[in-house]
């Protein structure tokens, strides 16, 4: 018995201890506090939610581009939740931020859109803003918002630089021209996938018009395993360059093993590849952060649908791996960047595709999404295909011709 | 040297108090190695954990949601476990529940009925919701009927056997809400399942929600968990039943030969179990109106846990649950705040030394260690 407590009351001593110890070093941290409040630029909490963490190259720029702008801004009070499941715990997680006061709330991820939706209807005064998402300009809520960029330009930019590659190779004689034929590892056949590898292969065809292209989806956003299984089936059908649109190392490192030129998508994949990464691009998130932010404390709506452009400084393009790019492509790249900013190059240009062997004259898109899913816009229109002007998410779903699918059960 | 004896008969009391001692001393661990490896204030961090919690009435409430859904899972575990019928498949027998639910819940919102405008949704739900519960409470039974079914009449091992019935459950819901099998099963046009019956322009809007009972969704899964607690505890305690179950597992020959069909009371037990698995799944898919595989999170095996570090005893499942509720989510909080600069895994950390010493403790509970007085001359 005496023994017994006397084990307790040594326990309490030392947490007692702990405690002291504790209460001393608390005071710096407070100062600390205090003098960060005095200098802080904008007075508002923003919430970040993220499907995964900074493992994922799509979540990694998320995650950059919300510390970029709250840095900017000089906003010190903001929350980033990562490994958010596309499910009750986004409504969870975005409604405890607007119950914990958060003013702007942002989502990074397709499957969170329902969830923000409750949620936004639950807190009329507060900002939610979704990546990706489609529902925004017909859901109607004030506070509810969606963002995407118009990254098929970023694409097609990228695809230049795999054109100039492939080029190289056909000059130097590596490869043949019945050999051109690219990969393609996609996760879904969502539109924005498919818009995606779409407008770069119309890159790569821009230098090299006798290309074809092979994709294959592996039905998850992040699955190392399957994207290097699927870069690898890609390699071994005879493709020589891969690109891809899934968010781990699982192309990239499948390409570098092999010696196949890459090119990468959300992230600079150099480390992984220094021998075969030729650039990536990407979405820039920070000029909408930092717009929505703004427009949010000043109390200034939000449009349902916002697009970033190259001009936003929403599309990027990482620098070129010099070590593995073509000679010229820079120079390449900047004309295709200045016609498309002057508007004489258009990616999705009638003339630069066919579908079932046809030029295109008319396609009635589904850009607003209702139960049934009917195509109700027009988007053909002055000579090309007015992507992600309608509503923020891509809707180029057309299946071009020089393109195969492998499986298409995604 | 070290000798380990078993206790015979602490009070609970002391019981309690070295559960107590636990928690304490795994706080100081915490603080520790919080300090080392990452130079913090340990106070900040269990301040952010208390926060994450019960810093505003809205987490309270979620906190008070959680608690009641791993409550809830534990009392379904329990009656098998007093039977020492190892059932780790209420991680399965949740889900499943959670499925059968979301099934009456979308195609219910496709049927002319209850799309028609003109009728009152309470009208709607008066139909269906009891046929949600109805079916949530058949796919539960079904998961614990056929792991208890084989072990009676083959005498499998209802382990592995609950274990697999997980993974059935978990590869079933997983293939219907991915996006192939979503469109061919459930809707050819649509791409996720996301909140069901959610379509404000539809009729069907709101069809097979729980009710929201004084402005909170939360309450009514308190309200029905609350009932079983104390059905569970008397059930338990005062029934025939509850006799059987113990004495089951207690021992079988001394079962059957007291004229116990030990069968039966096998099949009945698990049967039961799974239903008030499936009860509880059908309370989360109900009140957050949608279907992941991410709905149970882990929680039909924390529950084992719980069942067990409460001596099977419902009352003290409240505060099991509760610990481990306000740990879990405490340090996702603690994640979450970029001022500190932890990420998940350090949550995970320290959410494991937790558990270490309160599941370390019930040794201490269970055997005392006596140091040999030889030794002790010798030093």
């Amino acid at each position: 018995m005496k023994k017994f407590f006397a084990i307790v009351l040594c326990l309490l001593m030392v947490a007692a201890l702990v405690a002291c110890k504790t209460t001393d070093a608390e005071k710096p941290a407070e100062n600390q506090e205090q003098t960060q409040n005095e200098t802080k630029g904008l007075d508002i909490k923003v919430g970040f939610i993220c499907l995964h963490d900074e493992n994922s190259t799509y979540d990694l720029n998320f995650i950059n581009a919300a510390k970029g702008a709250c840095a900017t801004l000089g906003i010190t009070d903001y929350i980033i939740k990562t490994n958010i499941p596309e499910g009750q715990e986004c409504y969870e997680t975005a409604a405890d931020m607007a119950a914990s006061g958060c003013k702007i709330i942002f989502a990074d991820s397709f499957g969170h859109e329902d969830y923000m939706i409750q949620a936004a209807k639950e807190f009329p005064d507060v900002q939610f803003c979704h990546a990706t998402g489609t529902k925004a300009h017909t859901e109607n809520l004030p506070n509810y918002h969606n963002a995407f960029a118009a990254i098929y330009e970023g694409r097609y930019l990228a695809g230049i630089a795999a054109g100039m590659k492939l080029q190289q190779m056909l000059d130097e004689g590596k490869i043949t021209k019945d050999q051109l034929k690219i990969g393609y590892v996609g996760a879904f056949t969502y539109a924005e996938v498919v818009s995606g590898y779409t407008s770069f292969f119309l890159g790569v065809r821009s230098i090299v018009p006798e290309v074809t292209m092979e994709v294959t989806f592996t039905g998850s956003w992040y699955d190392e395993t399957a994207e290097k299984e699927g870069a690898m089936k890609l390699i071994n059908n005879g493709c020589v360059l891969i690109s891809q649109h899934a968010d781990s190392m699982g192309a990239p490192s499948a390409c570098e093993s092999m010696g196949v030129p890459n090119v990468s998508y959300n992230g600079s994949t150099v480390k992984v590849g220094p021998n075969t990464y030729i650039v990536s691009s990407r979405i820039n998130w920070e000029p909408y952060y930092e717009y929505a932010i703004k427009a949010a404390a000043a109390g200034e709506a939000i449009p349902a649908d916002w697009t970033g452009t190259i001009e936003t400084g929403s599309v990027e393009l990482f620098e070129l791996n010099s070590a593995v790019a073509a000679d010229g492509t820079q120079a390449k790249i900047d004309e295709a960047k200045a016609a498309m900013i002057a508007g004489t190059l258009h990616v999705f240009s009638t003339d630069a595709f066919t579908v079932g062997g046809e030029k295109l004259t008319s396609y009635m898109a589904d850009v607003d999404t209702d139960p049934a899913y009917t195509p109700d816009t027009e988007v053909i229109k002055d000579g090309y295909f007015h992507e992600s002007e309608f509503r923020s998410a891509p809707y180029f779903d057309l299946r071009i011709d020089g393109i195969t699918l492998l499986n298409e059960s995604y | 040297m070290l000798h380990i004896s078993k206790r015979s008969g602490l009070p609970v009391w002391k019981a309690w108090l070295i559960r107590g001692a636990a928690i304490l001393l795994a706080l100081v661990v915490c603080s520790i190695v919080t300090m080392i490896v990452t130079k913090l204030n340990p106070i900040t961090v269990f301040k952010t954990m208390f926060e994450g919690t019960l810093g505003t009435q809205r987490r309270v409430w979620v906190t008070v949601y959680r608690l009641v859904i791993l409550l809830g899972i534990s009392l379904a575990v329990t009656p098998a476990f007093k039977m020492r019928f190892w059932n780790i498949g209420a991680e399965g027998q949740v889900l499943i529940g959670a499925f059968a639910t979301a099934i009456c819940m979308f195609y219910a919102g496709k049927m002319p009925f209850f799309q028609n405008p003109d009728i009152p949704l309470s009208v709607k739900n008066l139909i269906l919701i009891p046929c949600m519960v109805l079916a949530s409470l058949l796919a539960g039974a079904l998961w614990g009927f056929l792991p208890a079914f084989f072990k009676s009449r083959w005498n499998t091992n209802e382990t592995l056997f609950t274990l697999m019935m997980n993974y059935v459950a978990l590869q079933l819901v997983k293939f219907m809400i991915s996006y192939r099998g979503f469109k061919y099963i459930w809707s050819p046009n649509g791409t996720v399942v996301g909140i069901i019956n959610s379509d404000a322009s539809l009729g069907s809007y709101g069809v097979g929600w729980l009710p929201e009972i004084g402005g909170s969704r939360y309450l009514l899964p308190t309200a029905v968990i609350g009932v079983l607690t104390v059905v569970l505890y008397l059930y338990l305690r005062y029934s025939k039943h509850g006799y059987e179950i113990a004495v089951v597992g207690e021992s079988e020959r001394t079962a059957s030969y007291s004229g116990i069909k030990v069968n039966r009371v096998i099949i009945r037990t698990m049967v039961l179990s799974g239903m008030l698995c499936g009860l509880v799944g059908c309370l989360l898919a109900g009140t957050d109106r949608t279907l992941t595989d991410t709905l149970v999170d882990g929680r039909g095996y924390t529950a084992v846990m719980v069942s067990w570090m409460s001596k099977f005893n419902p009352i003290g499942m409240i505060f099991s649950s509760f610990l481990i509720v306000f740990m879990q989510y405490g340090a996702k909080e603690v994640a979450s705040r970029p001022e500190l600069g932890l990420n998940h895994s350090f949550a995970d950390i320290l959410t494991g030394i937790i558990l270490f010493f309160i599941i370390g403790c019930e040794f201490f509970i269970n055997y005392q260690l006596q140091f040999s007085r030889h030794k002790k001359r010798e030093v």
